[in-house]
């Protein structure tokens, strides 16, 4: 799927359409890298990178969806990176829920957040994209690059987690 | 308890505010520092690097000179164990060329005995750098001795571009080289890679990279392919013939004429078993050399990171680039495996003075490329430590009279001026602007 236009060097992005951008999108791509990171201050520095790779590179969208889609590619694969790394080689099942920037008005979110935040990190994705973005799972096949019985699969043995860790089905 | 329990919580997780400004600013630099290095490229050159993804491995050779190569090269400097004396440079062709194999198990890692011996950390130091830099100009703009009456022709155009045909194709011209050393692209690449370890790293790549036997397969250490600079075998072409440079499928690499591109833009080519160099080297007096002495600013049994300015014969500059070598221990030898890229301090400087004066309109009418800020730069100060500098310039209004005095100091690490002391040459024209500033003022939705 081509998601952007290449414009010419001279044609740098503006600041007030960076900014209109950032405005627009900095929560979705917080929020995934999050989901992602599980910590506030690697999902910061993530979504920083991402924002600047899309100022930077000259690229424009057809329209704010195409835009979000770009978006969100770049940070699960920038968040692949990073867990590529080899600072996290050996900390991936052992990231710690950084709860210092989470807060929970009820039992039942504090309860259902961390089930979903123990998930493994593949199926922590499609569960983002799937239940809070309300991305298809051909749109996430798209995303993430799995093919779609694959993110299919991902799907089911997420809920079945999530059953098993809630011990019951969770409602969308 | 559903799903939306996870919304809620993830509705409420929101970024830093200053994350904003940092994007921002951020951005806005990198976008400035990418166009003044369009820009600085451009008129340097004047030479177009052609278009297609294939063709995009051959830079022309005059561009590739306005960027201020990265390259690196470098042959073997054998320096041996328990040596207190750096030992000499191998001479291409007496010393038994290694070819490497390209296997999984490149990575070597040395020895107890090695590890523990007694080197010349400064002495192995000066000595690579000096042959990296040797090695960089052969390779990279062609500096060797050739017979300049034994040359060879062709005329370069595109049969789907009649434009950059008139303009920037023609007479590429060859002479024989004389150089013992080399008879062929292959012996230059050998030439170039013998410092250079066998697994290399360079920004951009999250893997290193095993240097290739064949010059073909050969990169730089700043990731460039050597194809760039060795054209290869260009027999098939007859001498004084034209060479068509169109690509019909600038996806598929497949459509792409490497032979004909290596004519166009390469440095050397090889021709009915002879080797060949663009004179440009010579003609021009193109190259690098160094601006400073090398330093060591980290070392341990094998592996140390050496740190020398490097410039361009092209700039007048007092530094030039921070180069960062760093050399490891590799059977016996200590080679090359990365080279980055640190200060700038010209350059840096020069941005933060564009950046400066551009929110000012006062000086609305003064000339701000970044190349027109470098020319006249003088350097009163700088400080490598703590990342700032004191210059000086006087600058043109934008009819190219002089128009302001200026000495700043400069933070180089945010690219801002500290503290500016501006005196007018001449007065002030409100007619004067540059074109910036007029397009900004009928634009002004698009103002920055």
């Amino acid at each position: 799927m081509k998601y952007f236009n290449r414009k010419k060097g001279s044609d740098r992005m503006k600041p007030d359409k960076m900014a209109e951008i950032y405005d627009r999108n900095k929560n979705t791509v917080f929020r995934m890298a999050f989901s992602y990171c599980k910590n506030k201050a690697d999902a910061e520095d993530l979504m920083q990178d991402v924002f600047i790779k899309l100022f930077t590179c000259g690229v424009e969208f057809e329209d704010e969806n195409k835009e979000r889609s770009w978006l969100l590619k770049v940070t699960v694969n920038k968040c692949r990176d990073m867990f590529r790394s080899l600072r996290y080689r050996y900390l991936l099942t052992s990231i710690p829920l950084d709860e210092a920037c989470l807060t929970y008005e009820t039992p039942e979110e504090s309860e259902v957040y961390h089930a979903v935040m123990s998930l493994p990190t593949k199926y922590r994705i499609v569960i983002h994209l799937y239940y809070y973005e309300g991305y298809s799972v051909k749109e996430i096949s798209s995303i993430t690059g799995t093919n779609e019985s694959a993110v299919q699969t991902q799907l089911y043995r997420a809920r079945k987690k999530l059953k098993d860790t809630l011990g019951k089905e969770l409602l969308s | 308890m559903n799903m939306n329990d996870y919304k809620k919580v993830t509705d409420r997780l929101e970024p830093d505010e200053r994350c904003r400004k940092e994007v921002l600013d951020m951005s806005k630099r990198e976008n400035r520092i990418k166009q003044n290095t369009n820009d600085f490229e451009e008129k340097v050159s004047g030479v177009e690097v052609r278009r297609g993804n294939g063709a995009l491995r051959f830079v022309g050779i005059a561009a590739a000179f306005a960027l201020i190569a990265g390259g690196i090269g470098t042959t073997g400097v054998l320096l041996h164990k328990n040596s207190r004396n750096v030992s000499q440079l191998t001479e291409a062709g007496e010393e038994e060329t290694v070819t490497e194999e390209i296997t999984e198990e490149v990575t070597e890692e040395p020895t107890e005995s090695e590890a523990g011996e007694d080197y010349d950390y400064e002495a192995i130091a000066r000595e690579i750098t000096d042959s990296y830099l040797e090695r960089t100009n052969i390779l990279v703009y062609g500096d060797v001795e050739y017979d300049a009456n034994d040359t060879i022709t062709f005329y370069t155009y595109d049969s789907s571009d009649a434009e950059w045909s008139e303009k920037y194709g023609g007479e590429r011209t060859f002479c024989k080289v004389t150089d013992e050393r080399f008879g062929s692209c292959q012996d230059i690449y050998d030439y170039y890679k013998e410092l250079i370890a066998n697994t290399i790293e360079f920004g951009g790549y999250s893997e290193p990279l095993i240097t290739a036997s064949d010059y073909k397969d050969g990169v730089t250490l700043d990731g460039a392919g050597v194809v760039s600079y060795l054209g290869g075998d260009a027999s098939g072409f007859e001498n004084g013939s034209k060479v068509d440079l169109y690509i019909p499928d600038p996806e598929d690499d497949s459509t792409v004429d490497y032979t004909a591109h290596g004519i166009n833009g390469g440095v050397y080519i090889d021709y009915n078993g002879s080797l060949y160099v663009t004179p440009r080297a010579a003609q021009y007096d193109i190259g690098e050399h160094y601006t400073s002495e090398p330093v060591i600013v980290e070392n341990s049994e094998d592996r140390i990171v050496v740190s020398r300015y490097i410039n361009n014969n092209m700039r007048n500059e007092q530094y030039g680039t921070q180069k960062l070598f760093t050399l490891v221990l590799q059977n016996g030898e200590w080679k090359i495996q990365s080279i980055g890229t640190g200060m700038q301090p010209e350059y840096l400087s020069s941005i933060a003075i564009q950046c400066y004066l551009e929110d000012r309109a006062e000086y609305n009418d003064i000339n701000i490329d970044c190349g027109d800020i470098m020319a006249p730069l003088e350097m009163l100060e700088y400080d490598e430590e703590n990342k700032t500098s004191r210059v000086h310039a006087v600058l043109h209004d934008i009819n190219g009279v002089d128009a302001i005095d200026v000495t700043a100091d400069i933070d180089l690490g945010s690219f801002k001026v500290t503290s500016a002391d501006i005196t007018r040459l001449n007065e002030y024209d409100g007619t004067l602007k540059r074109p910036s500033v007029i397009w900004a003022e009928e634009h002004p939705d698009g103002k920055e």
